[in-house]
């Protein structure tokens, strides 16, 4: 028997290779037909569209392969996990899929049908996907088992202002149910402006609500009981998101708003209803203003890049996201007391080995900064990016009391 | 029956619960004034940061066992703090227990504890002494990180600084502990584990409150 490939290091987004262009003739899809009231030129504009789907379970998987299907330019999908035996009552997928990354799965059935889509996995958790990532996209539908991710997929929307769906099902009352957040401006609604009691209980206990409940949970998280609903109701969550993600990106039809959309199998009746913005919400509803920038990030200093994004020199609290990269103040080593390294450090990049002792430097936890201000920074605020360890950046989020940019090279760097 | 002459003439007792009334003196001000002038994130991040800052350092002012070497609020608040308590050391190579009368705490509470539970490892590293021998506490060798101190498998959201740091007093002195190998809500030394097992006579290190005099 085939032994699994053991994966280590952080997840990367990968861009699944399709046919050459020469080959690709043939196996266009056909659109679907023309629309009342438009030709069939309008699908055509699906084409320049991206769409970002966070979970490829049993609703978010289906609402990739609709977008797919309907001729969608770009599809990235992200789900850390893989397919269990208990998949196999709600997903679309064989006996043999058990066990494979369910992204890369549903990435490369997407691929199969829409061979001119451009689509990208990335097998790990969203927290950890560069925001970068979703600079370009058009819309992203989540559909994850968990309401941390939840929470992380509303957040960014509402920081780059990017429309989001959220399908769900509720298998006891056959409810599928459709949000939809236009992210117009910071006053809209958000998923956790709708949050309750139960909803902070259960972030609280970090409940998962997976297909096996209690039995697929390891032991640090709680598991909701297990929420395998009928196959036909998620594929109707999935299919009611994609209906509504067109909607919004042809566009066609009455132009949306902030709404939800319920629909009961007991009585067959939907329900569109409006949903608001909660004062009380936890997410912080401000928008990035967006910036990009002709030459690469790493040749200027965060100095520079203040001035330009602000017009104003970084104050004390001016602080600073360089992608997903960590300021490192201090790293352990062999040599008795700690080193200091003062530097970013990617994520999955080389480790660096102590000039005295040889061996490798661990950045300590308490001297390193996701997000370090300007007075941590100090004098390293003025030296390029390249020379504080980072070769390609790409993206930095400046923000100060007023105002938060995010500042993009007009070409993608990878880092 | 109290009048307002009476509660203006009796000294104010301050407790975990009324952190906010403590006024603070000119040295925590000081301290709080330049976290502030450094304070970034959204405004709601921000209130919330400096309210957590001005507990800690009421609760330096007030405790008799706490004293705030350095914070900073670039992201969520950081504090290096030295803790009066007893603190029981058992450095790589010996076999004997030290009890030190305190040690060097570095505070980390970061912003998405507002509104998301953190594991019970995410606040609090043993800066100084090293090789400090409880359960909850990473050997040396086990973790070349600083000494984090896991204070159970997570925290609500939300959890206060001033909480943290009285489950810090109570995880160091061992009025609460948690030594059960099979339960893997803290264990992170399985030896120390097992030796404070066997010298369950010596828990806990002293029965005084976190507030001296309380």
């Amino acid at each position: 028997m085939k032994k699994p490939r053991i994966e280590t290091g952080p997840a990367r987004l990968i861009e699944l290779k399709g046919l050459a262009a020469a080959d690709q003739q043939g196996w266009e899809l056909p659109p679907p037909v023309p629309l009342v009231g438009s030709d069939v030129s309008t699908w055509g504009r699906l084409r320049e569209k991206s769409v970002l789907v966070v979970g490829c379970g049993s609703v978010g998987g289906p609402v990739a392969d609709g977008f797919a299907r309907a001729g969608i330019g770009g599809l990235t999908l992200v789900d850390p996990k893989r397919y269990k035996p208990a998949s196999l009552a709600t997903h679309s997928v064989s006996r043999a899929a058990i066990g494979r990354c369910k992204a890369l799965t549903v990435g490369i059935a997407c691929k199969d049908a829409n061979r001119s889509s451009r689509v990208s996995v990335f097998a790990g958790p969203l927290q950890e996907l560069e925001l970068a990532a979703m600079a370009a996209i058009d819309l992203v539908v989540m559909a994850p088992d968990n309401l941390p991710a939840e929470m992380e997929a509303a957040q960014r929307c509402l920081w780059l202002g990017v429309p989001l769906i959220q399908a769900s099902v509720h298998g006891p009352t056959l409810t599928a149910q459709v949000r939809f957040f236009r992210n117009a401006d910071t006053a809209g609604a958000c998923p956790a402006c709708g949050y309750g009691r139960a909803e902070r209980e259960m972030l609280n206990r970090q409940t998962r609500f997976s297909c096996e409940g209690a039995a697929e949970t390891g032991v640090a998280a709680v598991s909701a009981p297990r929420t395998n609903s009928l196959q036909a109701l998620c594929a109707t969550a999935a299919s009611l998101a994609v209906i509504c993600g067109i909607r919004f990106l042809l566009p066609i039809g009455k132009p949306l708003t902030d709404s939800l959309i319920h629909y009961c199998g007991f009585t067959q009746q939907t329900v569109v209803s409006p949903l608001s913005h909660s004062a009380a919400c936890p997410l912080d509803h401000s928008r990035f203003e967006r910036i990009t920038n002709d030459g690469p990030l790493a040749k200027l200093s965060l100095a520079q890049l203040t001035r330009e994004a602000t017009g104003l020199p970084a104050a004390p609290g001016t602080r600073f996201r360089v992608g997903r990269a960590q300021w490192i103040e201090m790293a352990a080593c062999s040599c008795p007391q700690p080193q200091v390294v003062r530097r970013f450090v990617s994520p999955g990049s080389r480790a660096r080995k102590c000039e005295r002792c040889g061996s490798v430097l661990t950045p300590l936890s308490f001297y390193s900064y996701e997000r370090p201000n300007a007075s941590i920074l100090g004098s390293a605020l003025d030296q390029p990016l390249a020379r504080l360890g980072l070769n390609g950046v790409a993206s930095v989020v400046i923000r100060t009391n007023d105002q938060a940019v995010f500042v993009q090279p007009a070409t993608p760097q990878r880092t | 029956m109290s009048t307002p002459q009476d509660s203006q003439v009796r000294p104010l007792t301050f407790t975990f619960a009324n952190l906010h009334e403590v006024p603070l003196d000119p040295l925590h001000q000081g301290i709080l004034a330049s976290a502030q002038a450094e304070c970034g994130g959204p405004a709601a991040v921000r209130r919330r940061v400096l309210a957590e800052t001005r507990d800690l350092l009421a609760l330096a002012q007030i405790s008799g066992r706490l004293d705030v070497a350095w914070v900073n609020c670039a992201s969520g608040l950081r504090a290096k703090v030295h803790l009066e308590a007893p603190v029981p050391c058992m450095p790589e190579g010996s076999a004997v227990l030290q009890i030190l009368p305190g040690c060097v705490l570095g505070l980390m509470w970061p912003e998405e504890a507002i509104f998301r539970p953190q594991a019970g490892y995410a606040f609090v590293w043993i800066l100084h002494p090293r090789g400090v021998w409880l359960s909850n506490v990473a050997s040396e060798g086990q973790a070349r990180d600083c000494q984090p101190l896991c204070l159970g498998p997570s925290l609500p959201a939300g959890t206060p600084v001033k909480e943290i740091l009285a489950l810090t007093y109570a995880a160091l002195t061992q009025q609460i502990s948690q030594f059960n190998l099979f339960d893997f809500a803290g264990v992170l030394n399985p030896c120390a584990a097992a030796w404070w097992q066997e010298h369950a006579d010596r828990i806990p290190l002293t029965r005084e409150p976190f507030l001296k005099g309380s």
